[in-house]
């Protein structure tokens, strides 16, 4: 059955704030093991609060949110692995770069043995083998990101949530960490739900696209990518790239209406 | 060397000529208008009520410091528990905490005779009024600084499951450290006023005497050179207090790798070197 194969359902999902701001509306989709999503919308229409309530944080007002076929909370508290990039690289500035990187092993009680071999190759992962002893303060903005990165690849999650994680980041360096996140996935085939509002980079990176409105969010498209598996940076180059991506532009500029 | 030569005279090079030119100004108007000198003593005879009682005032020093510190220390412990508590329970920080600003609002010179009744003559009364003083800002900034949590950082403690007893352990209490550092630099100079207020009113009896004791002491007896000598060795031992605490300061927050709140042009001076090295 269809059902017990999602890794993540919502179904009928409504969450209001404050019992009047009315954040998401009535959102039904379903997420197989292994895909890569992205959430695109206007501002403010309410993707990071979906990210929230799939991660267990934000309980919805009616209707239901599965993992694994349970709650966000108790999927995370039992057996699936969840994790979670933020907007911003959200470091504990008192900790240096590997001591950061094992904070949710060391939170989870891995024995100290298992925390270096598992932190060691995290920190491979994102190429920061060589910045372990450093602060956040004597990073940059990118190799923050990837510390973030590599934190949430640390307990080598079935589902990673990311919200908005490359935002506040030049093209550049978004774009490398863009082809290192596309490599990571094709290579570890997680599930992602990837937050953006960013039509080029969700393009590039997913395999399907969930255009949400404006505010209150509701579901206004789905649709697939159909550009081919395993993909390089030269994609971008391409017709069917330029197509999709005007397909979404245009579904959200009738969502943003 | 030379650089750092132009820097001190920079830094304090004006203060050290202001300084001297009101040493000039004061001599000048105690000789010229023959002020009486148990009124206003001149610089010279204050000198040399310090000379005369130097060992006697070091003394004084010495214990007021004690009294000081203890206090101090007392604020930090009892200080920091309260913003454990009330970081903890919303019910009773909302409960207690409006009360904590008393110890901010209450005149402390009002109130030190009735803690001496209370807490006797000596070295008790004269600490528990250093501690009253020198508490709010410790409650104020340990309660800021466990709960001021970056609210990101609190939702990846609750997705990575982390117990209330984690997330305090290692996030709210590392967190609060540079707000601890801010509240102690305020609150050092408050537990020396504190205590000398301590003295005025309680003294130490037998145990000896502090500088409170000597201003009151002098005061009284119009030795007013003495009484001026007493003042100025409470002020550096405040100074002395106040810098020893910004230095151990600086270098937890050094350890804690974030600058503190004033020193924003070091802060630049010491990370960029790092990331030009790093690209």
């Amino acid at each position: 059955m269809l059902h017990t194969q999602a890794l993540v359902r919502a179904s009928q999902l409504d969450v209001t704030y404050l019992g009047e701001v009315r954040a998401l509306v009535d959102l039904a989709f379903e997420v197989p093991p292994g895909q890569f999503v992205s959430i695109v919308g206007p501002s403010g229409c309410g993707k990071s609060t979906l990210l929230r309530v799939i991660a267990g944080l934000i309980a919805p007002t009616t209707g239901t949110v599965e993992v694994a076929g349970q709650t966000p909370a108790i999927a995370r508290r039992s057996a699936t692995r969840l994790s979670f990039v933020f907007q911003d690289a959200t470091l504990l500035p008192w900790r240096n770069v590997r001591d950061n990187v094992g904070l949710p092993l060391e939170l989870a009680h891995f024995a100290q043995a298992e925390r270096g071999v598992r932190v060691d190759e995290a920190l491979a992962l994102v190429g920061l083998e060589n910045a372990t002893r450093r602060f956040p303060s004597q990073l940059s903005g990118g190799m923050r990101m990837r510390v973030s990165l590599a934190r949430a690849l640390v307990t080598r999650p079935e589902l990673l949530l990311l919200d908005e994680p490359f935002g506040a980041l030049d093209d550049l360096t978004r774009h490398a960490l863009n082809d290192e996140l596309l490599r990571l996935w094709q290579a570890h085939g997680w599930t992602s739900l990837f937050v953006t509002h960013n039509i080029a980079e969700a393009v590039y990176l997913s395999q399907r696209i969930l255009v949400l409105s404006a505010q209150p969010g509701r579901i206004v498209a789905d649709m697939s990518v159909g550009l081919p598996s395993p993909r390089t940076a030269d994609v971008r180059a391409t017709a069917e790239f330029a197509r999709i991506t005007g397909e979404v532009a245009a579904s959200l500029r009738r969502a943003a209406t | 060397m030379k650089r750092a030569i132009a820097w001190t005279w920079e830094v304090a090079g004006p203060p050290v000529v202001f300084l001297a030119l009101v040493v000039l100004a004061w001599q000048a108007v105690t000789a010229l208008w023959e002020i009486p000198a148990y009124l206003v003593p001149s610089p010279g005879r204050v000198l040399a009520a310090a000379r005369e009682h130097l060992a006697d005032l070091a003394r004084a020093s010495l214990m007021t410091a004690g009294g000081a510190l203890c206090g101090f220390v007392l604020s930090l412990l009892v200080g920091t528990a309260a913003g454990l508590v009330f970081s903890q329970s919303k019910i009773i920080e909302r409960s207690i905490y409006p009360y904590a600003i008393f110890l901010q609002t209450v005149p402390i010179v009002a109130i030190a005779p009735l803690v001496v009744m209370w807490c006797g003559n000596g070295f008790g009364g004269v600490v528990t009024v250093a501690f009253i003083l020198s508490l709010f800002p410790i409650i104020a900034n340990a309660t800021a600084g466990l709960k001021r949590v970056d609210a990101s950082l609190v939702e990846l403690f609750e997705i990575c499951n982390a117990s209330r007893w984690q997330t305090l352990v290692k996030l709210r209490l590392p967190n609060s450290v540079p707000y601890l550092v801010a509240g102690a630099r305020i609150s050092c100079g408050l537990s020396v006023i504190g205590a000398i207020v301590g003295e005025i009113f309680a003294g130490y009896g037998a145990q000896g005497f502090g500088l409170g004791y000597l201003i009151n002491m002098n005061t009284g007896n119009l030795d007013t050179a003495y009484a001026f000598a007493a003042v100025i060795a409470a002020t550096l031992l405040s100074i002395a207090i106040f810098v020893a605490v910004t230095s151990l300061g600086a270098t937890i927050l050094g350890r804690w790798h974030i600058a503190a709140p004033r020193n924003d042009t070091t802060r630049h001076s010491s990370t960029t070197p790092i990331r030009k090295t790093a690209r």
